[in-house]
């Protein structure tokens, strides 16, 4: 019995290792169709560029270079709105990567997204301290520990193994609190970008009057659907309305 | 005996009858049995809801002035206000619904002790009512004044009731009251002025109106009552009525203003429309503003200010400019019909000149109203710049392209879900230890087991060795292992009597206490001897044990 539960842990670990080795979809057409991209960015043949990059994309290379590079072919071609929604799709994969977020900057600048208080400025930087993943991989580590020192724990009876898990149990506590804000943002809750400058109404109706207009680039909550309108909340300022759900592409 | 039979038998009639008087479909009251003459009597039917109809018998000696139906808690309630026509002893005839009547219920009506009627006047006060006009347009002001005057002093403030003004559209009512002198005598005069708009043409009645006053030094309450008014009101002309016209009758001005003439691109503008006059104006819809197309409008917001005499409405409505340049809000028309000139009349704001500059640039400012896209104005030259400011990625690793979500992966759902299921099963590992360890001779008998298990296993790798020595070592270690599972003694401390009088004692039966000894003085021999055994008879000694083992199995002890 204590035998074979060692060898499960030890069956857990190789799993896990063998997991976390990701697939590569590196192949001759992509690199191709990537260096052709490149050249025309280059050449400043925006058009071209944006798609080669989304073909790219659209093959499921999902990379935050090409997304940063696409944000700025976008910016070349003076939509903001993509180009904003390419940053931030960038920004969810590589939230430490120094020149997204000085063209996310940029960005935020010219679309006149409101400043943060001090607490959203403090909450943001503690989010862009690592993409979901890492930190999945990061506080789930910490759990796999903490049950596999419970568990030889359980198989030795050495008041150690409990010692040590109790201390990996404060880490993950720790951890918690970010994870969630992390699992909110990208998985619960529907964040998107608008991509053309609209008009938000008070009730999902045509011949309502429109309260207010929100240009593209701004990034928001989507709150409800119902059919072609989506009911948005912009994630700075707060205000809401009804949109058409041409004019936003989630994140 | 008898006599508490009797009790319980009127108990009984009783119970009867007051179960069948609560299961009647029909319920007939009146809320007197006397009443003054000119007194109201009211009386209320109440029948099933399933009941289509009752009939009401024939009243001659009442008059009728009030019937009202209306459903409360699955009964329909009928309710008849009457008033007695003169003095004496009247009955309501029985009420028949379907095939069940009631009782007739009888009324007296006497002569008032304190003389309440409705009066227009008396030698002292006077209650009228009047309108400014008798012929007027649809929707035009009338001022209804409902007046009272007295010589005499009152005890307290006269109680009016003013008429529900049906067909109308009335705004709230004004009370002015005070001393005036009328042909040079002291009159108290109470004033009640109500705005009425006609809202439909024919001739209107308006119904009367009531005044309740109570006289001091008397403890009498006199109530007036003034007449009946007709309205003659005449439908709008349909000659010259503007496109603009919205309804809107009386006496109007329309003004415009902007809250800045000079702005800039984006920036918010307001423009404020205010009509003013002495008509109806809450039916005045916001006029049409014809912009220039560089020009957005926004939702409008609506004030009104109500007085007695002239009202307003201000529309406010928000304005971006898109483009700079100079601009003309045009003149804002409104139409409305005069009745002093029974003709229609068009009133114009004046045209307001506006200059929209261009905007600066980085202006940062948000505000609900006046989020705005500059992004167009921005020149080809700052986009150039801000790409120029940054490097393109042009060395990206393809295969480092995975943009799946660790957390809501399946595989990984399920290397966290085995995770937890090693983390119980290790948990119920420790649980079934604790218990086993709670028996301590158990746990000690099972370690033997275990233990015997071990050492048979042992000696079969020294089977077919030469050395003959640690096979039989282990054989000898193995069978009393083998005995101390059964009884948790310790054998290897025994000499072989001692082992099998312990034996016996434990109903172990005597071929099998034989071959056990039998096995342990082989052991002895060829433990500590150079005797040569074949590897047939070492393995049957092998057999033996695993024989007794079966044996001493099925002994129970």
């Amino acid at each position: 019995m204590k035998k074979a539960l060692i060898f499960i842990i030890f069956l857990f670990f190789t799993v896990g290792f063998l997991y976390a080795k990701e697939n590569g979809i590196d192949t001759t057409a992509n690199k191709e169709l990537y260096k052709q991209a490149i050249h025309f960015q280059k050449t400043k043949d925006y058009h071209n560029s944006v798609k080669n990059y989304n073909i790219l994309i659209s093959k499921g290379v999902k990379n935050s270079d090409i997304y940063y590079n696409l944000a700025l072919s976008y910016i070349g071609l003076g939509e903001y709105g993509k180009s904003s929604l390419n940053i931030e799709r960038a920004l969810k994969i590589s939230p430490r990567d120094k020149d997204i977020r000085k063209l996310k900057r940029e960005l935020s600048k010219i679309i006149k997204e409101p400043k943060e208080n001090i607490a959203e400025k403090v909450i943001s930087q503690i989010k862009l301290i690592g993409s979901l993943n890492e930190l999945t991989i990061v506080v789930f580590t910490i759990f796999f520990m903490i049950c596999i020192f419970i568990s030889l724990y359980c198989l030795y009876y050495k008041k150690t193994y409990i010692k040590i898990a109790l201390i990996l149990f404060i880490f993950f506590m720790a951890n918690c609190p970010l994870m969630y804000m992390k699992i909110n943002d990208e998985l619960l809750s529907k964040k998107a970008v608008i991509i053309t400058t609209t008009q938000v109404r008070n009730r999902p109706i045509r011949k309502e009057v429109p309260s207010f207009e929100i240009v593209s680039g701004r990034k928001v909550t989507v709150l409800a659907e119902l059919g072609r309108w989506r009911n948005i909340k912009s994630s700075i300022d707060g205000f809401s309305g009804w949109i058409d759900k041409s004019s936003l592409e989630l994140i | 005996m008898i006599k508490n039979i009797f009790l319980l038998l009127y108990f009984f009639i009783f119970l009867f009858c007051a179960t069948d008087i609560y299961s009647s479909d029909l319920k007939v009251s009146v809320n007197k049995r006397e009443v003054e003459i000119n007194e109201t009597l009211l009386l209320t039917v109440e029948v099933d809801n399933n009941t289509d109809k009752i009939n009401l018998p024939k009243i001659t000696d009442f008059i009728v002035i009030l019937k009202d139906t209306f459903n409360k808690e699955k009964k329909k309630i009928y309710k008849y206000e009457f008033i007695p026509k003169g003095i004496g002893f009247f009955s309501i005839l029985s009420i028949t619904v379907g095939n069940k009547s009631s009782s007739p219920i009888s009324i007296k009506v006497f002569k008032s002790k304190n003389k309440k009627q409705s009066l227009q006047s008396d030698s002292s006060s006077l209650a009228e009512a009047f309108t400014d006009n008798a012929v007027v347009y649809v929707n035009q002001l009338v001022y209804y004044t409902l007046r009272f005057k007295t010589k005499r002093d009152l005890a307290c403030e006269p109680y009016y009731i003013l008429p529900t003004f049906q067909d109308f559209w009335k705004n709230k009512s004004n009370v002015k009251s005070g001393y005036k002198l009328i042909h040079g005598e002291n009159y108290f005069t109470f004033d009640v002025t109500a705005s009425l708009y006609p809202m439909r043409e024919g001739i209107l009645v308006i119904s009367p109106s009531t005044v309740s006053i109570e006289y001091l030094n008397s403890n009498t309450t006199t109530k007036f009552e003034t007449k009946t008014l007709k309205l003659k009101v005449l439908p709008l002309p349909n000659l010259n009525k503007p496109k603009s016209f919205c309804g809107a009758v009386g006496k109007y001005e329309i003004y415009s203003s902007v809250d800045k003439k000079v702005l800039k691109v984006n920036e918010p503008l307001i423009l404020s429309i205010t009509i003013k006059g002495n008509g109806n104006i809450n039916s005045i819809l916001e006029p049409d503003i014809k912009l220039p197309s560089e020009m957005k409008k926004y939702a409008t917001t609506i004030n009104i200010n109500k007085n007695a005499e002239i009202s307003s409405k201000k529309f406010q409505c928000m304005i971006i400019p898109t483009k700079e340049g100079n601009y003309i809000i045009p003149k804002i028309s409104f139409s409305y019909f005069n009745p002093y000139l029974k003709d229609y009349v068009s009133v114009n704001t004046k045209e307001i000149k506006i200059k929209v500059e261009k905007k600066k640039k980085k202006n940062i400012g948000t505000d609900k109203d006046n989020i705005k896209n500059d992004t167009d104005n921005n020149s080809k030259e700052d986009l150039i710049n801000l790409i120029n400011t940054f490097d393109i990625k042009d060395n990206i690793n393809l295969s480092n392209g995975s943009n799946t979500v660790l957390i809501t992966d399946k595989n990984f759902i399920l290397l966290v879900i085995s995770v937890i299921f090693l983390v119980i099963v290790s948990i119920f590992y420790r649980i079934r230890l604790y218990f086993l360890y709670k028996d301590v001779v158990k746990s000690q008998k099972m370690v033997a087991e275990q233990e015997f298990f071990k050492y048979m296993k042992k000696a079969k790798e020294h089977l077919g060795n030469a050395k003959k020595f640690e096979f039989f070592f282990y054989i000898d270690i193995a069978l009393k292992m083998l005995l101390k599972s059964k009884n948790n003694y310790e054998y290897n401390f025994m000499t072989k009597e001692e082992i099998a009088t312990n034996l016996k004692m434990l109903n172990f039966d005597t071929k099998l206490i034989n071959s056990v000894i039998y096995i342990l003085n082989i052991c002895d021999k060829f433990k500590f001897t150079n005797i040569m055994i074949s590897n047939n008879e070492m393995e049957k000694i092998y057999a033996q044990v695993y024989f007794i083992k079966e044996l001493s199995d099925k002994i129970i002890l």
